[in-house]
């Protein structure tokens, strides 16, 4: 099996085109917000990864209780794929919130509801990962992983209306603005974009995962 | 000794341009937008070619080894 | 034998053992009245501030000592060669998990019956007059920090750094008990004159409920061989 399939590598070039084209459109032709000015354009970065990350995290919990029934180890592998690569969309959700968040809110942080469930999700899922890393035998790193998969997106709800919650009990929630339709298509394309930038990753990790399994087993019967 | 250098230089950096943003707060500074969108692709680009070099070294490293005896 | 006796007969042995040697209940008390002396010297002598935030501050202390008697949790079956210990409790694996969640309960309400009159004392807050309130919130704040505390401590219990994956994966797990413990405790101790407390008293409550729910379900999964 060569470097990649013709499939992988169209894939991967739209993916690289959508995000070319995306960016451009983000940062050149759309024009700067009225309120915001340019530090809006971070928006159509930052709220597409926000939400690839959370589909991330909610395949992780499909693959997890999908292995949990089945024992497939094929369900286990897109799980921690998934996982992985929810985590990196995660910390760039994270770092351009805060680029965002500085000369809008004034703050780098806020105890918004949004902004702290992102961060205990990604912490759910560092310790999905660090256990992983722990776990010795492959059958139990699966059944465990899965079980962290699905408790710790089950929480995710409950977490985020106990903050929600938590806000606003003392303070009203902002009205939303209605979205101008320049901005809402700019944020459909960067959307489109970086969801074939997830699908282009999920193939080649998937393939990693399935790679370093053959290693374990490999390497067991070599012991 | 590269690997623990490349960390080193990214939270230098970091810490630089932490203390960059911290002193100008312009809701009107491109700058930080481009900047913004280069630590997106950054972020996805470092991941696309970790993801390969980690599948090469795997790669080696299973074509090495025998392979599994049947019946496993 | 049904899980309850089974349970039971698990939570008798343990709180037998500790209350002949008292190891954990010592420890335990000593490292609350630490965490909430050290938080005092750290905020300063501002008593309107102490009282303000005494809320946060005693359920901090009551997470770092929980955590402190969870990675004992097992300790006893440890000894016997860990999860291979516990799976080799006779029937339903459902029975250790009920028995361990409710040993790991008493403990900590005992610790807290001891640390809610000495937080009163160090933030210099009268508690009396909310007595029932505050223990409503510790009962229900101190299932749900066992509950996923007991479930958890069983998934680590034979992995390498154990200390250190503990607290990783059970402080996201534990936010809501957190934030409605701290938001309960501080609306009560402030008069809560809006009847905000009990908003939080229920998350408590569902909380507990869902995850009592899903933990003793999933437990014998985690105990597979």
């Amino acid at each position: 099996m060569g470097p990649g399939t013709a499939i992988e590598k169209s894939l991967g070039v739209a993916a690289l085109a959508a995000m070319l084209v995306g960016s451009y459109v983000g940062l050149v032709v759309v024009p700067a917000d009225a309120a915001q000015g340019n530090v809006q354009r971070l928006m159509y970065v930052h709220v597409p990864a926000a939400w690839l990350a959370f589909l991330a995290f909610f395949i992780v919990f499909v693959m997890s209780v999908l292995y949990l029934i089945q024992r497939d180890e094929r369900w286990d592998r897109v799980a921690a794929s998934s996982a992985e690569i929810g985590v990196v969309f995660t910390v760039v959700t994270l770092l351009l919130g805060m680029m965002w968040g500085k000369p809008t809110w004034g703050v780098f942080w806020t105890w918004d509801p949004r902004l702290t469930t992102t961060a205990i999700l990604l912490a759910i899922y560092v310790g999905y990962g660090a256990l992983r890393s722990f776990a010795d035998d492959a059958e139990q790193r699966a059944r465990w992983s899965a079980i962290v998969g699905v408790i710790g997106f089950a929480n995710v709800p409950i977490v985020y209306m106990s903050v929600t919650w938590w806000r606003t009990l003392h303070q009203p929630p902002s009205s939303p603005r209605s979205v101008a339709p320049d901005i809402l298509w700019t944020l459909m394309l960067n959307l489109g974009a970086f969801t074939l930038v997830y699908a282009y990753l999920m193939v080649r990790r998937i393939r990693l995962a399935r790679l370093e399994g053959e290693l374990e087993k490999r390497m067991a019967y070599n012991a | 000794m590269r690997k623990w250098n490349v960390v080193g230089v990214v939270y230098v950096l970091a810490l630089i341009l932490l203390w960059f943003y911290t002193g100008r707060v312009e809701m009107d500074n491109r700058g930080f937008v481009v900047a913004g969108y280069g630590l997106t692709w950054a972020a996805l680009l470092w991941y696309a070619f970790r993801l390969e070099s980690r599948e090469r070294t795997t790669a080696r490293a299973v074509d090495s080894l025998e392979v599994a005896g049947t019946g496993d | 034998m049904s899980v309850l006796h089974r349970a039971w007969a698990i939570v008798w042995k343990d709180l037998l053992i500790e209350a002949r040697t008292k190891q954990s209940f010592n420890a335990m008390v000593f490292f609350a009245a630490l965490v909430l002396f050290i938080f005092s010297f750290a905020l300063g002598p501002d008593t309107e501030l102490l009282q303000r935030v005494a809320g946060g501050l005693l359920w901090v202390g009551i997470a770092f000592t929980g955590l402190l008697s969870l990675s004992r949790t097992y300790q006893n079956e440890e000894t016997s060669g860990g999860l291979e210990g516990l799976r080799a409790y006779p029937g339903d694996p459902r029975a250790i998990y009920l028995g361990k969640l409710l040993g790991n309960i008493v403990m900590l309400l005992l610790v807290e019956a001891v640390l809610f009159p000495a937080a009163g004392i160090l933030f210099q807050a009268n508690l009396w007059p909310y007595a029932g309130g505050l223990a409503a919130v510790a009962v229900l704040g101190t299932i749900g920090f066992s509950l996923v505390g007991t479930f958890y401590s069983a998934l680590t219990v034979n992995l390498r750094a154990r200390e250190v994956m503990l607290p990783l994966l059970l402080f996201p797990a534990l936010v809501p008990v957190l934030l409605g413990a701290v938001n309960a405790t501080t609306l009560i101790l402030e008069g809560d004159l809006m009847g905000e407390a009990i908003v939080w008293l229920r998350v408590l409550g569902a909380f507990d409920i869902i995850f009592f729910v899903i933990c003793i379900w999933i437990f014998p999964i985690a105990l597979e061989e």
